[in-house]
């Protein structure tokens, strides 16, 4: 029930003073058509003072009054009326049942003042220990926190933020933590004061704010319950993400035993705002052992990492501020409390940047390169990364194709590194090694890319058709086979970039369209694949045009050479025969 | 058209702009002023407070509009009067 505080004789007044302006209303001459939109105004505020106020005021003055003056005993001391007894008491007026009792809402800035000052006078228990008041108390909070000028003053007449934080945040605790069940009524009452709250508290950060200066308050309650509240905040992005770091710091030094569910709660308010996901892991990877400290739940840091590196909101730079100090503590240690198929979902949107040979990151390509094997260590972790093929391929395809400004040097030496990687001997099991060899042609299919005149988009996707043609090879020796692998890889490539220059040269009329196609790369020639095919495309040259010395063979031959030259097949066979430099 | 068109057109705006000024002396703001937290205090208060000044707003409106109206009545009369001066032209 809502109640409606007056002065008698200043509501009698209004009456009199409503009826002096229908008066005035009815005596204006309104009868010229050019005046029709003046006479249809002057009609409708008659209509809403006659049949509007008047009617209403009327009522307000005829009902018997609940009290006047106003017993504090009464059901008018309880919180819901807090505004109306100011005024009844303060001031000695009547008090009547508000003809709007039924608008839910409103809620007038008079109501939000006395409220607010109600309540830095109530001890927050008697709320939360009353489910239906602290039922209003939520609602009333919701009005208050659409509009930030009623949010404002509701701050300036409340001033005991702590104090209700940590009430909120002690009955939380108490409640287990966590996520509210659907029968435990209580604790889902408890969860929509929590978010009332910090939408007001929400309220009063104006934007212009710096935001170290936001809610200085949040400082003062304990850093469970600043912790709760995090959640809530719908502040900007910068205000946010300074509030988390505060809130993530003070959890260390929670002497109450709080700090791992304390850490929890930061962690699942930062995933609950994902823009800020990129700038919080920054900071608190390099500075705040975001991956060294205590949780109840663990993977929380897995999930917050995976979103601030997130390839659709994070550029290269960030995740490489997000994923280089925390690689490097795992060659440096102390070794992140992070599962090992974790750190393989974080370094696979990114494997062109750990394995670019360009300048990446501040660090150099032998350090990303032992960050990215540090990362795959575990048989699991290589699994794991397998299986995220779809992000590899897409990391490779946005940084060699969208991204346009990689050579192909770079491009080949990512492409035989990640044949190294993939055809791991760990990946065990037929179907992830077709993975990874599918992988491994997805990406060489990107050579095409490297064409200045071809038609990427369309051949591309033709020639990885093509590539998938292939058989995965059979299984060898580990070591031998990943030096195979990547020859095989940049041989797909190459034989790519051939099949679509002949396409092209047919489709353009260049070449007859009954000419036989360029051989195919075939990693199960039983011979090193990237000289198994080089024989076989000398012998295909020699069928076009001119022979080898024809205008169409040069130039085929020469994109061939791009991607795989004669000198670098030599190192291959040297080195699959006879194993990789310095390995042993 | 005659010159008396032009003077009963000149008329009517006379009126309307009278009338202009009538909106604008009605006492609506005082009202609003005495329907605040002075008088009242509740959900009523708020809405009628608010109700008021929309009523303000719209007479304010209507009285520029009126005003409005009575400018173009003034260009229509001076167009007859134009108008007239031609005609008696072409009649020498």
């Amino acid at each position: 029930m809502r109640f409606l505080a007056f002065d008698p004789d200043q509501l009698l007044a209004l009456t009199v003073r409503t009826r002096e302006v229908l008066v005035a209303l009815a005596s204006l001459p309104t009868d010229d058509p050019a005046a029709a939109d003046a006479e249809r105004a002057v009609r409708e505020v008659m209509r809403t003072l006659q049949l509007g106020l008047l009617p209403v005021v009327r009522r307000v003055l005829d009902s018997p009054p609940l009290r006047a003056p106003v017993d504090p005993r009464d059901d008018l001391d309880a919180l819901p009326a807090a505004a109306i007894r100011e005024m009844a008491v303060g001031r000695g007026w009547a008090v009547a049942v508000d003809p709007r009792e039924d608008d839910p809402t409103r809620i007038t800035p008079g109501e939000v003042a006395a409220l607010a000052r109600r309540l830095r006078e109530t001890e927050p228990h008697e709320v939360f220990d009353d489910l239906r008041t602290a039922a209003w108390l939520a609602g009333e909070l919701r009005l208050i926190a659409a509009d930030p000028a009623l949010c404002r003053s509701f701050d300036h007449h409340f001033g005991r933020w702590a104090a209700w934080a940590d009430e909120m945040a002690e009955r939380h605790r108490l409640h287990g933590g966590g996520a509210a069940s659907p029968l435990d009524g209580a604790r889902q009452q408890l969860d929509r004061l929590v978010h009332a709250f910090g939408r007001v508290a929400s309220g009063t950060v104006d934007l212009t704010d710096h935001a170290a200066d936001a809610l200085g308050w949040f400082d003062d309650v304990r850093p469970y319950a600043a912790a709760l509240l995090l959640a809530s905040l719908d502040v900007p992005l910068g205000t946010f993400t300074g509030l988390a770091l505060r809130t993530w710091r003070r959890a260390d030094s929670a002497h109450d035993g709080t700090g791992p569910a304390t850490r929890d709660l930061v962690l699942r308010a930062v995933l609950l705002h994902p823009a800020a996901a990129t700038g919080f892991a920054t900071t608190a990877v390099v500075k705040d052992g975001l991956a060294h400290r205590e949780l109840h739940h663990p993977d929380l840091v897995a999930q917050l990492l995976v979103a601030a590196t997130d390839p659709a909101s994070a550029t290269p730079d960030d995740a490489g501020r997000v994923l280089v100090p925390l690689l490097r503590s795992l060659l440096d240690g102390p070794r992140p409390h992070l599962r090992a198929t974790a750190l393989a979902d974080l370094v696979a949107p990114w494997t062109a940047q750990f394995l670019a040979a360009d300048h990446e990151w501040g660090v150099s390509a032998a350090e990303r390169s032992r960050m990215l094997r540090a990362a795959l260590h575990d048989t699991e972790a290589m699994e794991r990364f397998v299986e995220r093929a779809d992000e590899i391929v897409a990391g490779a395809r946005r940084t060699f194709v969208d991204g346009g400004a990689r050579s192909i040097a770079d491009f080949n030496s990512y492409l035989g590194a990640m044949g190294v990687i993939l055809m791991d001997q760990r990946v065990r099991s037929t179907e992830q090694r077709r993975t990874a060899w599918d992988t491994i042609c997805n990406i060489a299919g990107m050579a095409t890319a490297f064409i200045p005149w071809a038609a990427v988009g369309i051949v591309a996707s033709a020639a990885v058709v093509v590539i998938h043609n292939q058989h995965t090879p059979d299984v060898r020796a580990a070591q031998t086979e990943s030096l195979f692998m990547a020859d095989a890889a940049l041989t797909q490539a190459a034989a790519t970039v051939v099949s679509t220059m002949f396409a092209t040269y047919v489709r353009r009329g260049y070449l007859p369209d009954d000419l036989a196609p360029p051989p195919d790369a075939n990693p199960n020639s039983g011979d090193v694949t990237s000289a198994d095919y080089f024989w076989r495309f000398l012998d295909w040259q020699d069928t076009l045009p001119g022979g080898i010395d024809g205008d169409i063979a040069g130039e085929i031959r020469a994109a061939l050479y791009e991607v795989i030259s004669p000198a670098q097949i030599s190192e291959h066979v040297w080195w699959i025969a006879n194993g990789f430099p310095g390995t042993g | 058209m005659s010159a008396s068109s032009s003077q009963i057109l000149r008329r009517r705006a006379d009126a309307l702009r009278v009338l202009a000024r009538r909106l604008e002396a009605v006492p609506l703001q005082q009202l609003v002023r005495r329907c605040g937290t002075d008088t009242w205090v509740g959900p009523s208060q708020q809405h009628w407070e608010d109700e008021l000044r929309r009523c303000a707003t719209t007479l304010a409106r209507a009285a520029e509009d009126t005003r409005g109206a009575a400018r173009r009545l003034e260009r229509q009369a001076e167009d007859i009067d134009a108008l007239a001066v031609i005609d008696r032209g072409a009649v020498r």
